[in-house]
């Protein structure tokens, strides 16, 4: 049954078949739960969203992000600021820089977004275009410091984002679709749900696009070797750049969709474990899979919530059991549940490439009586 | 000198002195470990953690409530510190064995020994804050644990018009003290040439019968007895121990180490002390929530401008 | 001679207390073949990493068509019109061999991720112009038959080709080759002379070239250059270089005695 099955799924019509199952059941997905749970599934599509920016960034470009979740909170600061009424922001405020809500807004709900977008590629790329010349490993230490700063820096910003008690009641978006139409997204996570649906679907488009140009096989060949990639005429800095604002750009969009669902945004909701999480969704699905990162984004929201809701104190071990995933699948399964095929060779580190590793290159000159050559 | 620093400039430059010294020790770790495998140990904040654990472990099971003084005193110093090192020790040791060791036999790439080493540091923290299912009972929890006061503060002598404490002067010696016992080995010993043999190339050092293994084992090990030292040193001066409190002196000795160069011994020492005293006089002039933002600062200005930190690097390219 | 079109002067380089290139200036003119001379540690690879841009100079200057490239990354340096291969072939061990050759195309595509997204016909124009180039490639070293292997599948020699076949997409006007013909078998050894030179003759490169074959280098180089412990010792027709006292006690005479215990 299960051979048949496999089979089947391989033909053209059985992935038709399977595609339009997958949609159906996505597509109907909210009518069968009730609004906790289409708070959740909105919450894993998000998260999906940002699975599928980092995974550009450490699955396509082989660079480690982890202070990816800046760019969530950049996103969600975007919207929070420039919406959320003097109510809230008075509230707390003394002295200090005030900064009125922009007046109708909401005719603007999708330029907001624009700016989310912006905001948060722009971050990148400031962080980016200094850090991407560094060595990958100094790279991950100082995005970790980034996502720290950026949440520091929005604890302290009293007058901005009224530090740690953070935003509160910012409005629910409303969408203008006629004129003195609007649809009000309200407290009710249907809506959300459809928008960041068509979101994700649309990173997926773009993503695989690119990922299938002159830009997707610069990536590779700079996540293999970067030198070599250089002298192959492929302008490093700038296209790990690109995979940066693109990663950041997504993390963008699901904040501000985000902080418009939720209405509070706070700086303790941004931490290096939040980074991680994101991380853990992308290596659990599997590093460069498009697929991969959905999957892993959503088990990561959708399991865990499940269990805390017959066992309220599994909360507790979330984290345990992420870092211990992290490990055990670069120990047993690097390249992910659903495997990009190309990084399942590479991952696996068992492509000796000559005269990369230890074990081809010095003998070949070894022949030839020569060691390295000037460096002593 | 801005007016902001001429007011705070000694007592701060002491604090500093002493929390330097703090970071100079789990410095150590990060850059003997960088030094040899070119890897970033981010679970190593996590062996310090541990070390904060160990030394209140300590001071329950010999059941301490209040200052004790005389001749007791250091001895009952090194009786809590001596087991936080070999604690610590032994996870850095079993943190190579279990995380790192299969991902070199598999000679995996470098982005997968940074995610296993984050995912361990995330992994061991929260295994000091869960509560153990069956058994019930936790490792740490979520509040931090309070040492009891195994040292009066007294202040020893003054200068500059600032009381030293005889804490800060503990820390201060006992850095100093584990400085010069690693440098001594790491320059004497047969054990430490053989480190330093695969630090400069581990290809060749292999080719000469260097055992990689024992020598990454050891540098584990080295490292680990650092970080435990600091992590009772801290616990003492400070007096908690906490499952997230290995995060922000882990990244700040991490800094400590780039500034000073990574992979160079004495540079992570160096660091570590300026890191410390750029860190607090820098406070005075702003304010401590600013405190870790500095830090990050310096930290991506030396990546940026200096990348081989104030002493240059001893590792290959 | 004409106007040289990669000029070096005075590069030095030093390693901690040890000077690899010691004020080095060597210069190549268009169209002609340069050989490299000297033993193992005397700094050619060092001098290479320098030009190709992979190493900073402590002191010295480079121009490459009278341009300056000093400043610029390793990539733009390609760009600019220098090429180089590795002493030990550095391919993408994950990638096919026509993907390999593809990604040496980037410098020719223009189009960039905007109309990748939007599928422009930009796209597909470059698209399709890197597939032809890549396979023109293929054609010229015969691989048309391991399009879809990857370079491990291949021998030495083979990936050999390969890696100067990508080189050769970039259209450089330097080729710098860090011994060609090491580690490779006889019979490619002896295709790779003529083929050398029939490069040169089509695309009208100069190439700069290590090898520690003598005969290959010797009858190959227009000029050679001997170098040791990180200085010129020598310059000089091929004829003349072996004729040169200092570099037949340098280099040449332990080349005949290992070759004696060989």
């Amino acid at each position: 049954m299960r051979e048949r099955l496999a089979r089947f799924q391989a033909t053209k019509k059985g992935r038709t078949t399977v595609a339009v199952v997958i949609a159906i059941v996505v597509l109907l997905l909210p009518h069968g739960f009730d609004d906790h749970w289409r708070a959740v599934f909105v919450d894993a599509l998000a998260f999906s969203l940002l699975a599928l920016g980092l995974n550009v960034v450490v699955g396509f470009a082989g660079l480690l992000d982890l202070g990816y979740i800046a760019f969530f909170a950049i996103g969600n600061y975007a919207f929070a600021i420039p919406t959320a009424g003097s109510y809230s922001k008075g509230l707390f405020l003394q002295g200090g820089l005030h900064l009125p809500p922009v007046p109708h807004w909401h005719d603007w709900m999708w330029l907001l977004l624009l700016g989310a977008i912006v905001a948060a590629m722009v971050a990148g790329i400031i962080l980016g275009a200094p850090t991407l010349r560094l060595r990958g490993d100094y790279l991950a230490i100082v995005t970790l410091g980034f996502g720290e700063m950026v949440r520091i820096v929005a604890r302290n910003l009293d007058s901005i984002t009224i530090g740690s008690r953070g935003i509160t009641a910012i409005p629910h978006p409303q969408i203008p679709y006629a004129p003195g139409h609007r649809y009000l997204f309200g407290l009710a996570p249907v809506g959300y749900y459809y928008v960041m649906l068509l979101l994700v679907l649309l990173m997926v488009g773009v993503i695989t696009r690119v990922n299938d140009s002159r830009v997707g096989r610069a990536w590779h060949a700079i996540r293999e070797d970067e030198l070599a990639a250089a002298s192959m005429g492929v302008p490093t800095v700038r296209m790990k750049l690109l995979a940066f604002a693109i990663g950041a750009s997504t993390a963008g969009a699901a904040g501000m969709l985000t902080a418009a669902r939720v209405n509070y945004v706070s700086p303790d909701s941004f931490t290096l474990l939040q980074s991680i999480l994101v991380l853990a969704a992308v290596v659990l699905g599997g590093m460069g899979s498009i697929r991969g990162s959905i999957l892993g984004a959503s088990a990561i929201i959708i399991i865990p919530e499940y269990i805390r809701s017959r066992s309220p104190s599994f909360q507790d071990y979330r984290f345990l059991i992420f870092g211990a995933i992290l490990v055990i699948m670069m120990i047993f399964r690097p390249q992910g549940l659903i495997p990009s095929k190309r990084r399942a060779i590479e991952l696996s580190g068992e492509v000796a490439m000559p005269g990369k590793g230890i074990s081809d290159g010095p003998e070949a000159a070894a022949a030839l009586g020569e060691v390295d050559d000037g460096t002593p | 000198m801005p007016e902001c620093l001429r007011t705070g400039f000694w007592p701060h430059t002491f604090d500093g002195l002493t929390l330097g010294s703090i970071y100079a020790m789990i410095a150590l770790g990060y850059t003997m470990v960088y030094g040899v495998l070119q890897l970033i140990n981010f679970a190593h904040s996590e062996v310090f953690m541990i070390g904060t654990f160990a030394g209140v472990w300590m001071l329950r099971l010999y059941g301490i409530h209040s200052p004790v003084s005389g001749i007791e005193l250091p001895l009952m110093i090194a009786a809590i510190m001596v087991p936080s090192m070999a604690i610590s020790g032994a996870t850095a040791v079993a943190l190579e064995r279990v995380a790192y060791r299969p991902l070199r036999r598999r000679g995996a790439p470098r982005l997968a020994f940074l995610i296993t080493a984050i995912g361990a540091s995330i992994f061991l923290s929260n295994l000091f804050f869960i509560r153990i299912p069956i058994v019930g009972w936790t490792l740490g929890g979520a509040a931090p644990v309070q040492y009891p006061e195994l040292i009066h503060r007294t202040a020893v002598f003054t200068a500059f018009g600032y009381q030293i404490s005889n804490k800060q002067i503990l820390v201060v010696v006992t850095m100093l003290l584990m400085y010069l016992f690693l440098d001594r080995f790491v320059m004497r010993t047969r054990a430490g040439k053989a480190l330093r043999a695969v630090a400069e190339d581990p290809e060749a050092a292999a080719l000469m019968g260097v055992p990689i293994d024992r020598v990454i084992v050891t540098t584990f090990l080295l490292g680990g007895i650092m970080a435990g030292a600091a992590g009772s040193l801290y616990g003492l001066f400070f007096g908690q121990a906490q499952f997230n409190i290995g995060f922000i002196p882990g990244i700040k000795a991490f800094t400590a180490a780039v500034l000073g160069g990574i992979g160079n011994i004495r540079g992570a020492l160096l660091g570590g002390l300026l890191l410390g005293l750029v860190e607090n006089l820098g406070v005075t002039c702003t304010s401590t929530a600013w405190q870790d933002v500095i830090a990050f600062g310096i930290l991506v200005a030396v990546l940026m401008f200096r990348p081989t930190g104030i002493m240059g690097e001893r590792v290959r390219a | 001679m004409s106007a040289p079109l990669l000029e070096v002067r005075d590069l030095t380089v030093r390693f901690g207390g040890i000077t690899a290139l010691d004020h080095v200036s060597i210069d190549v003119a268009p169209g002609e073949i340069v050989g490299l001379l000297g033993p193992n540690g005397a700094g050619k690879t060092t001098l290479f990493n320098v030009i190709s841009g992979f190493q900073k100079p402590d002191e010295g200057r480079i121009t490459l068509r009278g341009r300056d490239i000093q400043h610029l990354l390793p990539y733009e340096r390609v760009a600019a019109g220098l090429g180089r291969t590795f002493q030990h072939v550095r391919l993408f061990a994950n990638l096919t061999v026509r993907e390999n050759l593809l990604v040496a195309q980037h410098r020719h595509l223009s189009s960039g991720s905007l109309s990748a997204m939007l599928r422009l016909r930009a796209w597909r124009r470059d698209e399709e112009e890197a597939l032809a180039r890549a396979e023109r490639m293929l054609d010229l070293i015969d691989l048309r038959a391991w399009e879809a292997a990857y370079p491990q599948a291949l021998s030495y020699g083979t990936t050999r080709f390969l890696e100067l076949a990508s080189v050769l997409s970039l259209n450089p006007k330097v080729l710098l080759l860090d011994e060609p013909a090491s580690g490779i078998q006889q019979k490619e050894v002896e295709a790779l002379g003529p083929m050398l030179r029939r490069i040169r003759d089509d695309t009208g490169c100069s190439i700069v070239l290590i090898e520690h074959d003598m005969s290959l280098l010797l009858s190959l180089s227009d000029r050679v250059y001997a170098l040791d412990f990180g200085r010129v010792i020598a310059e000089g027709s091929p004829a003349e270089i072996t004729q040169d006292p200092q570099v037949l006690s340098s280099y040449l005479g332990r080349t005949r005695r290992a070759h004696a215990s060989a």
